[in-house]
């Protein structure tokens, strides 16, 4: 069964929208790391009273996940199911719900803060908000949350058991995290927040109700690479880039672009490199990274699957790679339709 | 799997999602309700959660037949492992023939229409057995063993 790219919903500082808005900004003015999404931006996608309801990171996930499903002209739920991958969830909420504690002890401790302090808060309100009613997955994982996230709904859907799937990640910018990070050696790559999703669907549906189909996901597969925990490896053998062209039918010298997960952090990146050295050799196809202009966050990688689709990759079918500290990366072939 | 999309805490009122979960895994298994013999459930000992639990189970098995016991009342809520111990526990249930109890179950609840297996373990020779986890938002898990051919 092929799986195929229907909508793309983004919600990052400066850019809001689906595939018009994304490609608009990919053209140009990208998406920038390091900042917040404006205030007054996430206003205009979240009303009043779900904005109280909410936690920033969860109204993230909410407009994000609207967005894609508007893109891709879904106008039910049905049939659908969300994977939401997130590298720290809304620690925002955590942090707050802990301090309460802190300061007052138990009488500080906020009921209405406790169900954010687990990590598919974003999956359960957004998939209430959407109405997705077939599953909801939340994935924990640094760097590659959202890129494993895409890889499973495209797992999910080939496999027969969903129809359609809305897939991505969502992270917010925490002064916590980026001090936790720079102590363990990753302090120099550019760290970045936002939502974006994917409408991943079975062709046949797809096709069914016209849909404009974007790209198709021919491939995925995620593997583990020894490295110990926050550090990288030393194997440069990607088993998950040659199952995500066997998958795809594909040979090396059949990608004509790659879309890394390099964001600055300088270890990582060198072992990221090795990895496509290695399996594409002797072929060396351009490579792009999202992350270096958007920043490092749960959304990049569902980004560069958007991206890939979109045409960026012109020139044949692109890679989408991420590895992560700690070893987990993940390879998805994006061609267009 | 499946979810509620009902409510960022409470489970859908007629445990809808969590009927569709156990039928699902029914399905993908290919048994029919009848063939399954226990139900370790998700069990929280909130009265909510618990009846609501109960309602589905009855949903999908009828009453009163099937043994239902929360591995939680002897461990506690292990949060994010707990779905991966009950499951364990299960696996055990039906390789040991052995249902483990409902620590501390003194006073059944009315609503709760079925045998938990209070306090003591009881011997008891199952072929197929379902693990039921549920979570904030209205996610719901259904895993259903088989005990291994000897």
């Amino acid at each position: 069964m092929r799986v195929v790219l229907t909508g793309v919903g983004v919600v990052t500082p400066g850019v809001a929208g689906g595939r018009v808005e994304l490609a608009a900004a990919l053209r140009g003015h990208a998406p920038r790391g390091g900042s917040r999404v404006a205030a007054d931006a996430l206003a205009s996608l979240i009303a009043g009273d779900e904005a109280r309801r909410l936690s920033r990171v969860c109204q993230l996930a909410v407009a994000a996940g609207r967005l894609a499903l508007a893109d891709a002209g879904r106008a039910g739920a049905d049939g659908l199911g969300m994977i939401v991958g997130t590298e720290f969830g809304d620690l925002a909420s955590t942090l707050t719900f802990v301090d309460g504690y802190l300061r007052r002890g138990p009488q500080g401790l906020s009921a209405l803060l406790f169900p954010n302090t687990v990590m598919n808060a974003m999956a359960a309100t957004a998939t209430i908000a959407v109405g997705a009613r077939e599953l909801s997955l939340t994935l924990n994982a640094p760097t590659v949350a959202g890129d494993l996230a895409v890889a499973r709904a495209a797992s999910l859907i080939r496999a027969g058991r969903l129809e359609a799937a809305l897939a991505g990640g969502v992270d917010e910018l925490d002064p916590l995290v980026d001090e936790v990070l720079g102590a363990m050696g990753a302090g120099d790559e550019l760290r970045g927040e936002g939502a974006a999703f994917v409408v991943l669907e079975a062709e046949d549906a797809a096709r069914a109700r016209g849909a404009r189909v974007l790209g198709e996901l021919a491939g995925a597969a995620s593997r583990a690479l020894p490295a110990r925990v926050g550090g990288v490896g030393r194997r440069a053998t990607s088993r998950a880039i040659g199952a995500a062209l066997e998958q795809a039918r594909l040979g090396t010298g059949d990608i004509g672009h790659v879309f890394t997960s390099a964001s600055g952090d300088g270890q990582r990146n060198r072992w990221e490199e090795a990895l496509l050295e290695a399996a594409l050799a002797p072929h060396r196809p351009p490579r792009t990274s999202l992350a270096t202009r958007v920043g490092r966050h749960a959304g990049a990688g569902p980004l560069a699957v958007a991206a890939a689709a979109l045409g960026a990759a012109a020139s044949g079918p692109a890679l989408v790679h991420a590895v992560a500290r700690g070893g987990t990366h993940v390879a998805m072939i994006v061609r267009r339709p | 799997m499946t979810t509620d999309a009902f409510h960022v805490t409470s489970p859908h009122p007629a445990g809808e999602g969590m009927v569709r979960a156990m039928r699902a895994a029914l399905e993908r298994g290919r048994l029919a309700p009848g063939a399954v013999g226990y139900a370790n459930a998700h069990g929280t000992a909130t009265p909510q959660n618990d009846r609501i639990e109960a309602r589905a189970l009855r949903e999908v098995f009828g009453e009163g037949r099937l043994l239902v016991s929360s591995t939680k009342s002897m461990i506690g809520h292990t949060m994010a492992a707990a779905g991966a111990l009950e499951a364990v526990a299960t696996v055990q249930a039906l390789g040991h023939e052995v249902i483990p109890p409902t620590a501390n179950h003194t006073t059944p609840d009315p609503e709760v229409a079925f045998d938990c297996v209070p306090r003591v373990a009881r011997e008891a020779a199952v072929e197929f057995a379902i693990s039921n986890s549920f979570g904030f938002g209205g996610q719901n898990v259904t895993l259903l063993f088989g005990r291994a051919e000897r």
